[in-house]
């Protein structure tokens, strides 16, 4: 058997970014190759030159400030032969991207045009790169809609880029990315924006897709479950080095550096003990000052993984603690609510319909107990914990805090009892403002709420916050913009507990941040659950995170709470279908799964050949 | 702030362009405040009749003190009327720009912030401020002005006020019976934002050059008038911006975390909005006062608006109309006024810049 040519061959790639101020390495002296008909998935958190290695390799690094310093890439094309694409003219490269090599970009919602048709977007890459007249365009592209497994294929070709849903613009993307039959195809975090169940099917398309155009796939994500079904082969990126790499299966069952061991880790499983204290990747490696990394003792981590699952933790105490407050009257008692808004239409804006985002919710939170709110994007959760804080007016029903009925007071009252009931938002980059500094940000609550008698305590009880949370003394005068995400989560959190709440809703509060990152945000959570008797609602799309994290699960759907327990006898028995569709879609990355997969591939490929 | 003073040394180092506007900027504001004790040849509006249109430089050797710009066509010192434009310039369109950018900053970030539906007035407040306003407007501004005007003791002034003050203390009265009665008390929605897009509307659809001809027709011309008239038809723009700001910074996650603590509205505009929508209105401010000083210049040139007896130079290019040789009086009062709007334009530009960065992530 004669050795296969790689259809990409990249070797020392370098890639930095200078601004005036100073040069970044984005990607710094890294090597793969992809062959043909394989999937090649490049791992990393944000930051780790993941996608700007993508981008260097489809030349669409903006020039300035990046610029690609040292490295080539040699790409068999079918036009013009083996050629560097890094030495390639521009014109020869807007000949190859589309046509030889195509991308899918995360966000579907910006990466169609607005004003054309889907169908017209898709046909404009054929008619580019391809002889074909406009009719035989259209009929091409309809079938390619058809493969990319889009309902009413005619339909979709005449519709607007807003009339259709995300996971259907993403098959749109794909099958545009798909028109010219490329030889690689390059997927930067294609179903990260969207819904698990979504992105199961999208992964179970570009799978597909791969297997039966032997079409090499280079896969670009931050979730190493996502790949685990996916991929032959993956790349770990860290730093912009690249630290690891290997077949899946070998990746998962023995990782090597030590960064991967803590990125496998670090990732609340489905498996995982409920509220342990999580394993990070800092537990794993250490960095010292000229940027090595070091491995630590593997006895320094072994007591924390969340597998041994059989030593006694501090669980038991927990569960007895929250037996007794059942018994307790309810912190919060949700009747019936309802949030609609009303859709107007016509000359005189008269109210036609209402979109039904909370449509008659009920239930309680007993004092120290997590609720874990879930539910696929749409399906009014955010809205329900929005409405809890008053932040959008209910529409009817009733909110019982402590057996005062919060939807009804007056805007005053309502500000007053906001020091009981606070809220952590998915964004800590926008959810803090700009111009205030940390200590002014966490120190401004007490001030309105009249708390301690004057700036000198509130300023010492900051600092006793900022250190409760993990931050510095000195980070007191930073401004928001200098933290790391999972940093300004921190302060978010800081910023929260000032008011010293009963309750704390957490909107998708650790869903924008890194896995590592994510653990560390969860763990301090949990922590500060034991240490001051929070009591959490906790709302989030991620079903491994609201697992892990909650006593209780609400699964909603449309408006509507369909299945309530506790987490074992959700992901054991879970009652309705709509649950199950939720529990299936999640990615495992267990290594049977993997190979699972892999023999299913096999067999396709038999069955096509 | 820190970040801001660290662009700016940044731009300093790095921009030839940006050190020299700022340091030209700085020596007329400088020049502007010490004029009056400058040892200058001339005063201002000294008539030297002997040497009416004298070139630049033309004297340079001779007898007696050197007209170095050249003269008018009255002999005035063309070098003491251009530095004393300046300050004139400045002096009228600095406290025009000031007071109409905070009024607009004000009602413009009012609009935005409440909208339609979010400022609840209780209907009893409702009925009685725009009462309020004639007495306001009479007895605490009109009647205090003419009393100064016509030299009046000054306890006319204390009465007017005195009356004012009775007034407000009636009307609170009669606030807290009105409050009584249900149908008063109900506080209903203000639609403060259509309310101001609306004057905005109006307000800008007066040319104002009109407005200012037909004052000048039947009132004498003045400072304190024609600065009333400029504050009148430029606050619109900055509240416009102000707005517009405003809606974009509402929709902020952080603006609903300050909600979600508990924060007060008025909390919530000054403290939270209002430092995050400074940056354009910054930039806003220094492009009207580059179109102030240019307006001030045109009004100057045709003589309405301004007295004749003010120092201006709009009023030294005017004498080009009666001898069109006399080139200096152009390019010497001219030249001044399109340097320093450039400058002032590129300055906006760079703390455009400055201000871009600071925001940034």
């Amino acid at each position: 058997m004669a050795i296969p040519t790689p259809i990409l061959q990249v070797s020392g790639l370098e890639t930095v970014f200078s601004t005036h101020r100073s040069t970044t390495k984005a990607v710094d002296k890294i090597s793969f190759e992809v062959y043909r008909g394989e999937t090649v998935a490049i791992v990393g958190e944000s930051g780790s030159g993941k996608s700007v290695t993508a981008l260097s390799v489809m030349q669409l690094i903006n020039t300035p400030p990046g610029r690609i310093t040292a490295g080539e890439a040699i790409f068999q094309s079918e036009k013009y032969g083996q050629v560097d694409l890094f030495q390639l003219p521009e014109k020869q490269m807007q000949q190859l991207r589309g046509n030889e090599m195509s991308m899918i970009f995360q966000e579907p919602q910006s990466s169609l045009n607005p004003v054309y048709t889907c169908g017209k977007q898709v046909a404009e890459v054929l008619l580019l790169h391809t002889g074909l007249s406009k009719k035989e365009a259209k009929a091409r592209t309809i079938q390619l809609f058809e493969k990319a497994r889009l309902p009413r294929p005619e339909k979709i070709f005449d519709a607007y880029p807003h009339e259709i849903s995300g996971g259907q613009k993403q098959r749109v993307m794909i099958a545009m990315a798909m028109a010219c039959e490329p030889a690689i195809l390059i997927a930067d975090e294609p179903t990260t924006a969207l819904d698990v169940t979504v992105q199961a099917r999208m992964l179970q398309l570009i799978d597909e897709l791969r297997v039966k155009e032997n079409t090499a796939v280079l896969f670009i994500t931050h979730d190493l479950g996502v790949v685990a079904e996916i991929a032959d082969r993956i790349l770990v990126m860290y730093k912009g080095k690249l630290v690891e790499q290997g077949t899946v299966l070998g990746i998962f069952t023995n990782p090597q550096h030590p960064y991967t061991k803590g990125l496998l880790a670090c990732r609340p499983k489905l498996s995982a003990k409920a509220q342990s204290i999580l394993p990070t990747v800092s537990d794993f490696m250490e960095e010292d000052a000229s940027g090595h990394i070091i491995e630590k003792k593997k006895q320094v981590y072994k007591p924390m993984l969340p597998v041994t699952a059989d030593e006694p933790a501090g669980e038991g105490t927990g569960i007895k603690y929250q037996q007794e407050n059942k018994q307790a009257p309810p912190l919060l008692e949700v009747k019936d609510l309802k949030v609609y808004f009303p859709i107007k239409k016509g000359l005189f804006a008269s109210t036609t319909d209402y979109v039904k985002a909370v449509d008659g919710v009920s239930f309680e939170v007993y004092p120290g107990e997590t609720i874990g709110l879930v539910g696929e994007s749409g399906c009014g959760k955010t809205t329900l914990g929005r409405a809890l804080l008053r932040l959008v007016e209910p529409t009817a029903g009733s909110i019982l805090f402590e057996g005062r009925d919060i939807s009804r007071i007056s805007a005053e009252e309502l500000r007053k009892s906001c020091r009981d009931f606070q809220m952590i938002f998915q964004d800590p980059y926008a959810s803090l403002n700009p111009m205030h500094n940390v200590g002014d940000a966490i120190m401004e609550p007490m001030r309105v709420h009249k708390l301690y008698t004057n700036d000198k305590e509130r300023r010492a009880k900051t600092m006793g916050l900022l250190e409760k949370v993990g931050l510095m003394p000195e980070h007191f005068l930073r401004y928001p913009h200098e933290f790391s995400g999972g940093q300004r989560q921190r302060i978010c959190i800081a910023r929260a507990l000032a008011l010293q709440p009963r309750c704390i809703i957490c909107d998708e509060s650790v869903s924008a941040l890194d896995v590592s990152v994510q653990a560390q945000v969860l763990n301090l959570l949990n922590q500060l659950k034991q240490e001051f008797g929070i009591t959490y609602i906790f709302i989030t799309h991620d079903l491994s995170v609201a697992k892990y994290m909650s006593d209780r699960i609400l699964v909603m759907s449309k408006g509507r709470i369909i299945e309530t327990g506790t987490p074992d006898q959700l992901y054991l028995d879970p009652q309705q279908e709509y649950t199950r569709i939720l529990l299936n879609a999640i990615p495992k990355g267990e290594p049977e799964d993997i190979v699972a997969a892999q023999e299913k591939r096999e067999k396709m490929k038999l069955g096509e050949v | 702030m820190k970040r801001l003073l660290y662009n700016f040394r940044q731009l300093w180092l790095e921009k030839l362009i940006f050190r020299l506007v700022t340091v030209y900027l700085a020596l007329l504001v400088v020049l502007v405040l010490v004029l009056p004790w400058l040892p200058l040849p001339f005063a201002p509006n000294y008539l030297d009749l002997n040497h009416i249109f004298q070139p630049p430089f033309a004297n340079v050797q001779g007898a007696g003190a050197a007209h170095w710009f050249g003269t008018d066509a009255l002999g005035r010192d063309v070098l003491t009327e251009t530095l004393y434009g300046a300050r004139t310039g400045l002096f009228i369109s600095l406290p025009v720009v000031i007071t109409s950018t905070f009024i607009g900053l004000m009602l413009g970030a009012g609009a935005g912030f409440f909208g339609d539906n979010q400022l609840r007035i209780s209907r009893a407040a409702l009925l009685l401020s725009p009462l309020l306003l004639f007495p306001l407007f009479y007895f605490g501004l009109y009647l205090p002005l003419h009393i100064q005007q016509y030299h009046l003791p000054a306890s006319y002034m204390w009465l007017s006020w005195g009356t004012l003050a009775l007034l407000l203390g009636i009307s609170w009265l009669l606030h807290l019976v009105l409050q009584r009665l249900a149908w008063f008390r109900y506080k209903a929605a203000f639609p403060l934002d259509m309310l101001i897009i609306r004057v905005i509307e109006v307000v800008s659809s007066v040319p104002w050059l009109i407005l200012v001809l037909l004052l000048a027709s039947f009132m004498p011309p003045s400072v304190m008038l024609l600065s009333l008239i400029l504050i009148f038809t430029n606050w619109t723009h900055t509240a416009r911006l102000a707005r517009a700001e405003m809606l974009r910074i509402k929709a902020m996650p952080y603006m609903e975390a300050g909600r979600a603590l508990g924060f007060t509205d008025a909390r919530l505009v000054l403290k939270q909005a209002l430092p995050n929508m400074m940056g354009p209105v910054l930039v806003a401010f220094g492009f009207s006062l580059a179109a102030l000083l240019t307006l001030e210049s045109t009004l100057s040139f045709l003589g309405i608006g301004l007295p004749p007896t003010i120092v201006s130079w709009g009023r030294t290019i005017t004498g080009i109309r009666s001898n069109t040789s006399a080139w200096w009086l152009v390019a010497f009062p001219g030249g001044f006024l399109a340097l320093t709007v450039l400058a002032l334009q590129t300055f906006s530009y760079y703390l455009r810049l400055m201000l871009q960065n600071n925001s940034k992530i």
